[in-house]
């Protein structure tokens, strides 16, 4: 079965997009404040650095269309953070890929600082309106204390995929 | 050949260099295009929403079970003392009941003198929250029920304590609730014994406030909010919440419903929903 080879190697390197997609609907199950943590900005940081042959520009671009269109967030904001901040990691691969584990854990944080500040200028600019910055804050320390989490199931994700391709 | 290899190579070069730019800029198009917001975009959108709830209904199962298991154990440890504070509340309802009883055959008799119209009857629905659309930014929710089961956008939400939004967008099978406190929300109401009419607007706050409000009013803490019944989205005298804190003139309002864990909200078709037909609807009916 020469064919199925290639085919099967697809929906394995595909895992990630639908890792980031299964968390973007779990965002949506009602009750659940920590499940709406965008944690899926770990898994774009993460591939951006490691292995974006898993998770590239195209597949932050599309997650994020997917998000708004989900979540009912203006158009187009998190399709822009997301490549932002693929874009963003991606190009500084080399200097970040060197870096040790804490170092890069700092480098998320202060990373995410910014995006996290453009996110919430552009829903004001786009919604008019001001959201609390308690709720984005509560994300933002939830995120940054999940990083380590987050990141291992990453790295064994990319492993096991490495591994059966 | 060569220097058109070499030309494509430096062509893919450059490509790659400009592709994360690109992108970007597309982002960037998307957000005004949303701005604009064409009906396309709006059609895409609720169909990717109603796509999205069923597996959302799927993910959020495990969840829903925790938290009935939750709910059950807190029950069953409360059942001595609620007991006891229901007996307390029933006796004091009995009281209440004889008051109603006899205001009710007097608010009969008064009617028939007055040969009042009653309003048309409503029919309600029950329906299960599906999922929590807003996220971070908004405050809309996904409930189960569409057109097939006769939910249209207009039909009023409601819980056992008080009003929660309004159905916006219907699909075949699922709807999109905004609640009082999305930041798109506004609803006119009046305040206290006075009545005096404002804007009751969201701003995906728990406590949304009060705008439009008259230069002289007399609105203090603890006054009563309802629904005016201006514009026609909602009838008039619908328990909205009561007036919570008010700094610098900026006034707060706790909503009576006001529960993050809301399961079921309780849909009431008001017959207003013709209010929300475009002009082409119209010229069609």
């Amino acid at each position: 079965m020469p064919t199925s080879v290639p085919f099967f190697d697809r929906v394995k390197q595909s895992i990630p997009f639908l890792l980031c997609l299964l968390l973007i609907l779990l965002g949506q199950t009602p009750h659940t404040f920590l499940l709406s943590v965008p944690f899926i900005f770990v898994f774009i940081f993460y591939f951006a650095i490691f292995n974006a042959a898993l998770l590239n520009g195209f597949a932050c671009f599309a997650l994020g269309i997917l998000t708004d269109l989900i979540m009912q967030t203006p158009f187009g904001l998190n399709t822009f953070l997301f490549v932002l901040l693929f874009f963003t990691a991606n190009l500084n691969r080399l200097f970040l890929s060197a870096l040790s584990f804490d170092k890069l854990w700092q480098v998320f944080a202060l990373m995410m600082l910014p995006l996290f500040l453009v996110h919430f200028f552009l829903f004001t600019l786009c919604a008019a309106t001001v959201i609390s910055p308690a709720f984005l804050i509560g994300h933002y320390l939830i995120l940054i204390l999940a990083y380590p989490l987050v990141i291992q199931l990453c790295g064994r994700l990319d492993n096991w995929i490495g591994d059966q391709s | 050949m060569e220097s058109r290899q070499f030309r494509l190579k430096r062509l893919k070069t450059q490509i790659k260099l400009f592709f994360p730019l690109v992108l970007l800029l597309i982002a960037v198009f998307l957000i005004v295009l949303g701005q604009v917001n064409p009906p396309l975009l709006q059609k895409i959108r609720g169909t990717a929403a109603r796509t999205a709830a069923p597996v959302v209904s799927v993910l959020s199962a495990p969840v829903r079970w925790l938290e009935e298991a939750v709910a059950g154990g807190r029950f069953f440890l409360m059942t001595y003392t609620e007991n006891k504070r229901l007996r307390a509340e029933n006796e004091s309802l009995q009281n209440w009941r004889n008051i109603a009883l006899h205001m009710g055959t007097e608010y009969r008799e008064l009617k028939s003198l007055l040969n009042y119209i009653p309003p048309k009857k409503s029919v309600a629905y029950t329906a299960r929250i599906l999922a929590d659309n807003g996220g971070r930014f908004n405050r809309s929710v996904m409930i189960q029920g569409g057109l097939s089961a006769g939910i249209r956008p207009g039909f009023v939400a409601m819980s056992s304590r008080g009003l929660v939004g309004r159905v916006v967008e219907s699909g075949q099978y699922y709807s999109r609730l905004m609640l009082l406190t999305d930041y798109l929300s506004r609803l006119p109401v009046t305040v206290g014994e006075d009545r005096t009419l404002c804007m009751l607007t969201g701003d995906n706050s728990d406590e949304p406030q009060l705008t439009s409000l008259p230069e002289e009013h007399h609105i203090a803490v603890g006054d009563v909010v309802m629904t005016s019944g201006h514009v026609g989205l909602y009838p008039a005298g619908l328990g909205v919440g009561v007036v919570s804190r008010i700094d610098n003139g900026e006034i707060r309002i706790a909503l009576f419903e006001n529960n993050p864990n809301l399961t079921f909200v309780r849909l009431v078709d008001f017959g207003l929903s013709d209010v929300l037909l475009s002009d082409s609807d119209w010229a069609e009916k």
